[in-house]
């Protein structure tokens, strides 16, 4: 495994995403600040804010250094490097999974903190939040193993939508069951087994998905 | 130590509409070689299995001394592979890439980059979107040039320029080879470049090498005879001919491995010969291709004779 050479790859995409990724970090930090407001409502708006701001994120990234490597003809280019194709999907990996993970982190967390040391915000909505958080990060690997897998756009294309309705219909089916939304108002946050099953599911999930991209990967006979 | 560039020993690629078959090429130390055929041919699944970009179903691929797809990352670091619908990155300038070029690449020669800049005319510090066709390819092979490579492997590199971007192009490619330890495989569908560039001639069509020799000793082998025939003449079926035109009292003989016996014969059978012309490598292409054609055609309808015999 070439690492100098990931590090460096994973360095370029970072570098020609930069502007956008400034561009939304600084929706980012709008969308904390309206999050820690203090209000309910501003909570609510920041959050939503927030969650867009990070999907977006992870699709910009995805698009333009997986997607965009194939549609733009500059896969010949990277692969003309002393790379393997292993090494390739590393460095995309490492560059749409950090890009993703760091501003995801800081949603969550700072969501949680925000529900703890807020007085007009039930602590029982933690476990709620955090499975919603879950299931954005799932969305994302799912359409990034997609992109790598494919490199069709139009693939990708259709599982991000189909991620995005999804994402409606999966808040509904969380708050269907009563063991989350009896606990949603509630004073302390409920780690209940279904909360515990949902939450290992979804990491069970990436797990799948992130073997599923090297399983198909090593497969490929074609890389160009 | 390998004295060959590359070695390429009974490779076939099978695809739902074209298969590559039964290849077999070797490119020696410091020599260029000129890979034509006419498109869909199978230049480029050739040179894209010699970079490892895609696997051979059977065969045996060696670059550099290295067996490839399974060693390609240590063969990559010698091999500078630019093909025509490669692209650098359009939001970074010339001299990002150069810079990003030099951080992976210990070989990259500042100095060479700065002259290459100049002969290609380049401003560094435009971005790859700003330029025009021909100054994308320049940027691209001064990307590899520059990294000084053993090996380089160009797919169509000069389609696309206009005549003075492919001189400059051109003139590049010829000073590499004043290093008798690089070598260059160059495919195109353009016979002027071939001609004037390579050592070694290869042609391509179905997916088939048809015919793989130095280009002198080909060129020379290859005879347009022009003859004027009497009313009696009956034109003998040499070996060699690859294609016979008549009209009236005039024919036209196409042959590849011609020799004075060939005019002998013909004046024999009571034709005057008017003119034994050379060719170019564009006609001896044409000719190649036509009369690869004409047998493939003649062995397929062989077998389907054969095949309606049997039933």
């Amino acid at each position: 495994m070439n690492y100098s050479l990931i590090k460096a790859m994973v360095l370029k995409d970072w570098y020609l995403a930069r502007w956008p990724m400034l561009g939304y970090f600084s929706v980012g930090v709008i969308s904390l600040l309206t999050l820690a407001s203090g209000t309910t409502t501003g909570f609510y708006i920041g959050f939503i804010l927030c969650l867009s701001t990070i999907v977006v994120i992870g699709v910009h990234l995805i698009f333009t250094t997986v997607v965009g490597e194939r549609k733009d003809q500059t896969l010949a280019f990277m692969m003309s490097f002393p790379v393997s194709y292993k090494d390739y999907t590393l460095s995309k990996l490492a560059t749409n999974l950090i890009g993703f993970i760091v501003p995801w982190f800081v949603l969550t967390f700072g969501s949680v903190i925000v529900i703890f040391s807020s007085d007009g915000l039930s602590d029982g909505l933690v476990p709620f939040v955090t499975i919603s958080l879950g299931e954005v990060f799932v969305a994302n690997v799912l359409v990034l193993t997609i992109a790598i897998i494919t490199e069709s756009e139009a693939w990708t294309i259709v599982v991000m939508a189909t991620c995005n309705i999804c994402a409606s219909l999966f808040s509904f089916l969380v708050t269907s069951f009563p063991e989350i939304v009896e606990h949603m108002e509630g004073d302390v946050p409920v780690w209940n087994s279904t909360v515990k099953t949902m939450l290992s599911i979804e990491i069970t999930l990436v797990v799948l998905l992130l073997a599923a991209i090297f399983y198909a990967q090593s497969r490929k006979r074609d890389f160009t | 130590m390998n004295e060959y560039a590359f070695e390429v020993k009974g490779v076939s690629k099978s695809y739902p509409h074209f298969q590559l078959s039964d290849i077999d090429l070797r490119l020696e130390k410091g020599t260029i070689m000129g890979f034509i055929g006419p498109n869909g041919a199978g230049k480029s699944t050739t040179i894209r299995i010699l970079m490892g970009l895609v696997h051979q179903d059977i065969g045996e691929v060696k670059v550099l001394g290295y067996s490839m797809p399974k060693n390609q990352v240590a063969a990559k670091w010698d091999i500078g592979y630019a093909s025509e619908d490669m692209r650098l990155y359009a939001r970074g300038s010339i001299q990002w890439h150069m810079d990003f070029v030099k951080s992976v690449f210990p070989s990259w020669d500042s100095n060479y980059a700065a002259t290459l800049l100049k002969r290609f005319d380049l401003n560094s510090h435009q971005k790859i979107k700003g330029l025009s066709h021909g100054q994308r390819v320049k940027a691209g092979l001064l990307m590899i040039l520059a990294r000084k490579p053993k090996l380089l492997i160009l797919d169509e590199p000069t389609t696309g320029l206009d005549p003075v971007a492919r001189h400059e192009v051109l003139n590049e490619l010829m000073d590499v080879l004043l290093d008798d330890e690089r070598s260059i495989l160059f495919s195109s569908h353009n016979t002027q470049d071939i001609e004037q560039l390579s050592d070694l001639i290869t042609f391509v069509d179905k997916g088939k090498i048809i015919q793989s020799q130095d280009k002198e000793s080909y060129l020379d082998s290859w005879r347009r005879i022009r003859l004027h025939l009497s009313a009696d003449a009956t034109l003998p079926n040499l070996k060699g001919v690859v294609e016979q035109r008549s009209v009236g009292s005039q024919a036209i003989i196409t042959a590849n491995g011609f020799n004075e016996e060939m005019a002998q014969t013909y004046q024999k059978c009571g034709a005057e010969i008017q003119a034994i012309e050379t060719m170019t490598l564009e006609e001896i292409f044409v000719s190649e291709i036509q009369n690869n054609r004409q047998d493939l055609r003649a062995v397929t309808n062989d077998t389907k004779v054969e095949q309606g015999g049997n039933v």
